[in-house]
């Protein structure tokens, strides 16, 4: 729900997906899309963006979920 | 006139008006619209999203201040679902393309989520289902324009009668008119039962088919203590309950003397009374009603109110916040319990056969180690806030226990290593609740610093009764012989091994149980706070020698039918108003 959220302050399009190969990839602003990525603790993300903000949206996410690492 | 039994989660008689909650699904028929109405079908969805999202933002911020911000957080997920673009774009583009109404838009859509939902190996994820029919129900309403039935601003008293009650109502209700609920599903722990007990309203879960037999505005009786339900009662039934509910009253007053008056027999043994929580916010209630402190605290609402597993952090915090409350009494944290009957079964993929017997509690705590110190730190480091004790549940061979306390003694180790304080001298306790402990407690007596037995477990698990099954709920009986024997073992096992046992199980708040506990040689109950009074009445009325003779009564016959009329009668004698 966070990064939903944060996602949905940049203007850019945020797409996640879990470099599983899968053709699979989730709109980094709907809750719904990400929590069907059932992206589980130890799935490898990558997050993709693009627009004006696009280099800040994936620093700023990338750095959130890094957080989230920090926390185990 | 129509009795129905069902499951008493939460005590009290309440004689009320019902309102039905409209469970069942609003049907919405295919309809189709013309082009030149696709805007404005467009533009009701969008109002409606809009209206409920004011809704939903106003009963955030109202649960966040009438409970905690926790319960609060359960909206987050429902407001991310509608402002979701994965919701908005495929509802516009099936008006605009398919031509079909709002309504049937929104529920199409909102279908499709919930299957796909109800698809997830993952069983947190699968039970978001619930939520996703609460968001479908609060848009289309605001589509159709019913207000949805606001049980916020009743201008009446009444019970709440509904299949199983949502998140969003329960938090939403008003807590100066509803008296009690009902519903037809639900067991013990279910949510209704949980806030019920809470608000201190009677509530009878597992009635069936209770919706379809009564309609808003018919008389109902709801009695809590008995699991009884009575639709449009007859004037014998009325005047009975009216008699009792006046009776009540009286009882009450008179109990609210009793709570500053210490719990002793009249020979001079002192009883802690102490009382059973959910939720940091609760010990000021149990305080209130004289609780010595905390005998059992769950801390399974951190798991069911947020999306997420807690963090260390916020285990922590709700620790902290109980603590502060207690001013110095003690506290009983249980390590996490969840699996079976709670709340969620989490990151469980294949769907247990059998999950009472199966990957519960400190089984589920000993395969998910990394999650079971989270726990276990923010515990320690809440030692140094007041007097915390440790207390692993459904222990079953001392193999899990010795596990158990030595992953705590990781934790330790490793809170030394970081220079966080911590109290190393903590009492660690078990819970008694499944027959082979019970069996062996003498073993198990030498390895912990107190035994605290679960009634209800015990009782399921000797008898092989699920209480929630109402087809065989009736055989669920705490008085059987067998369960006694039990008991009274468990009890010696710890003063032989001078360490301290209480109940934290129903039964220790049952007047009826009282004497026979008392006679047992127990000296900590632990109960749901509106029963202390009762309790503290008995034990303040009685001699520790007369409760003795009582035991050993009851200890000679053979069936739970003796030792129920038994005990009823010997209660009689000393609180003949509540029986």
């Amino acid at each position: 729900m966070q990064f939903v959220d944060l996602a949905n302050r940049f203007q850019s399009q945020v797409r996640v997906d879990t470099c599983s190969g899968e053709p699979v990839q989730a709109d980094g602003k709907s809750v719904m899309q990400m929590i069907m990525l059932v992206a589980i603790e130890g799935t490898k993300l990558r997050i993709t963006a693009e627009g004006g903000d696009a280099q800040a949206a994936v620093d700023t996410l990338a750095g959130l979920v890094e957080s989230w690492l920090g926390d185990d | 006139m129509e009795i129905k039994k069902g499951i008493g989660v939460s005590p009290g008689v309440v004689i009320s008006t019902a309102i039905v909650l409209d469970a069942e699904d609003l049907a919405i028929p295919r309809r189709h619209i013309e082009p030149q109405q696709v805007d404005q079908e467009i533009k009701r969805f969008q109002d409606a999203l809009d209206k409920s999202l004011v809704e939903l933002n106003d009963l955030r911020a109202a649960v966040t201040v009438k409970y905690s911000k926790e319960i609060g957080g359960i909206f987050d997920f429902h407001i991310g679902i509608l402002k979701d673009p994965s919701l908005f774009e495929p509802v516009v583009s099936a008006i605009r393309n398919q031509k079909v109404t709002a309504e049937y838009a929104v529920s199409v859509v909102l279908r499709r989520f919930a299957s796909n939902f109800q698809a997830m190996s993952d069983r947190y994820l699968a039970d978001r289902v619930k939520d996703i029919y609460d968001i479908e129900r609060r848009i289309l309403h605001n589509v159709i324009g019913l207000k949805q039935e606001s049980l916020g601003q009743l201008t009446y008293d009444a019970v709440v009668i509904a299949r199983d009650l949502l998140p969003s109502q329960t938090a939403a209700l008003d807590r100066t008119h509803i008296k009690g609920f009902a519903t037809d599903v639900g067991g013990r722990t279910s949510h209704t039962a949980i806030v019920a007990r809470a608000l201190g309203i009677p509530a009878v879960v597992g009635l069936g088919n209770l919706t379809a037999e009564v309609s808003s505005g018919d008389t109902i009786i709801i009695d809590g203590n008995r699991g009884v339900v009575i639709i449009n009662p007859d004037d014998d039934q009325l005047v009975e309950h009216r008699e009792y509910e006046r009776k009540r009253e009286a009882i009450e007053i008179e109990l609210k003397e009793l709570q500053n008056l210490p719990a002793v027999t009249k020979d001079g043994h002192v009883i802690s009374l102490q009382a059973n929580i959910e939720f940091p916010e609760e010990v000021n209630d149990a305080v209130a009603r004289g609780a010595a402190g905390i005998g059992l605290y769950r801390t399974e609402f951190l798991y069911m109110a947020s999306a997420s597993e807690p963090t260390e952090e916020d285990h922590y915090r709700a620790h902290a916040d109980a603590l502060k409350r207690l001013d110095g009494r003690p506290l009983v944290i249980r390590t996490l319990d969840l699996g079976a009957d709670k709340y969620t079964q989490a990151k469980q993929v294949v769907p247990e056969r059998n999950p009472f017997l199966g990957d519960r509690s400190i089984r589920m705590c000993l395969h998910n180690i990394p999650m079971f110190k989270r726990q276990l730190r923010a515990i320690m480091r809440a030692t140094v806030l007041g007097d915390v004790r440790i207390m692993f549940p459904m222990i079953s061979t001392l193999m899990e226990l010795r596990q158990a306390k030595m992953i705590l003694n990781d934790v330790v180790e490793e809170l030394e290593d970081e220079g966080l304080p911590f109290r190393r001298d903590i009492p660690v306790g078990m819970m008694i609740e499944v027959p082979s402990a019970a069996l062996m407690a003498n073993q198990f007596a030498r390895e912990v610093n107190f035994f605290s037995i679960g009634t209800n477990d015990l009782v399921q698990y000797t008898l092989a009764v699920d209480r929630t099954n109402e087809k065989v709920a009736g055989l669920f009986c705490p008085a059987h012989p067998a369960v006694l024997t039990l008991l009274r073992d468990v009890i010696r096992a710890g003063h032989r091994n001078s360490i301290s046992v209480s109940v934290c199980g129903e039964m220790a708040g049952e007047p009826l149980y009282t004497l026979l506990l008392l006679g047992l040689g127990l000296t900590i109950f632990s109960m749901n706070s509106p029963d202390i009074g009762e309790v503290k009445k008995i034990i303040r009325s009685t001699t520790l020698e007369h409760a003795r003779q009582v035991a050993r009564r009851v200890m000679s016959f053979d069936s739970e039918r003796q030792v129920l009329h038994f005990l009823r009668e010997e209660t009689r004698k000393i609180i003949p108003e509540v029986f």
